[in-house]
């Protein structure tokens, strides 16, 4: 028999994994739109495919995280359910992983730094944003790695 | 951790008491993966989580929990 928190357990898990996979299809969309954009080459269709897969799999991101959100609710419905789904083990694993966001983060920026001594990057708001999609890539695979 | 490993009877005592570990995740309100981990000595939990599988269990908690001799 299905426990209600195992129910819940398994379909946060798959929310989990749809979000990544289309997080990780938007993160080497928006790598490859960076680094051509870094190198300055100018080709119109490979910009215009790579915007309609960023947009693309940023709409399936906000809906894993619109079911994502409708587990929250259910949980805050039932307070030992939210309990069990916030249980000691997962608080850590919510530690590890904003732990190894922070070091994605920092490598970025070190890797950044040396490639700025060799290349010339004059658009810094990408480089930011990159380093910011880094962390908050490596922090959600964290997460579910921990979790599987 | 230490030189030490921890060792338990969880799986043990949940057959006695013929429990699945989801009923067991159940009744001490954490998830199955938790009391998987912990059955498998991957994750080492709490005092207060420990004193709760015992309670259920009703033994002592060194009956659940073992360090190596």
């Amino acid at each position: 028999m299905t426990t209600k928190i195992e129910r819940v357990d398994q379909q946060r898990g798959k929310n989990r994994q749809g979000f990544l996979v289309w997080s990780t299809i938007f993160f080497i969309s928006w790598f490859i739109r960076s680094g051509l954009k870094i190198a300055e080459v100018e080709n119109d269709t490979v910009f215009t495919v790579l915007l309609v897969v960023l947009i693309i799999s940023l709409v399936l991101q906000v809906v894993y995280m619109f079911k994502d959100h409708r587990l929250d609710v259910e949980m805050k419905q039932d307070p030992r359910l939210k309990e069990a789904m916030n249980d000691e083990r997962i608080q850590l694993n919510e530690l590890r992983a904003w732990k190894v966001g922070f070091f994605a983060l920092i490598g970025f920026i070190i890797f950044a730094a040396i490639v700025s001594l060799l290349i010339e990057i004059n658009d810094m708001m990408l480089v930011y944003l990159t380093a910011l999609l880094i962390g908050f890539g490596a922090r959600n695979t964290a997460v579910y790695l921990l979790d599987r | 951790m230490g030189d030490k490993k921890l060792h338990n009877t969880l799986k043990v005592q949940r057959a006695k008491h013929n429990l699945t570990q989801g009923q067991l995740a159940e009744l001490i309100g954490v998830t199955r993966k938790t009391i998987n981990t912990i059955e498998n000595g991957v994750y080492t939990p709490s005092t207060y989580l420990a004193l709760k599988l015992s309670q259920v269990f009703s033994v002592p908690v060194e009956e659940l929990f073992q360090l190596d001799e």
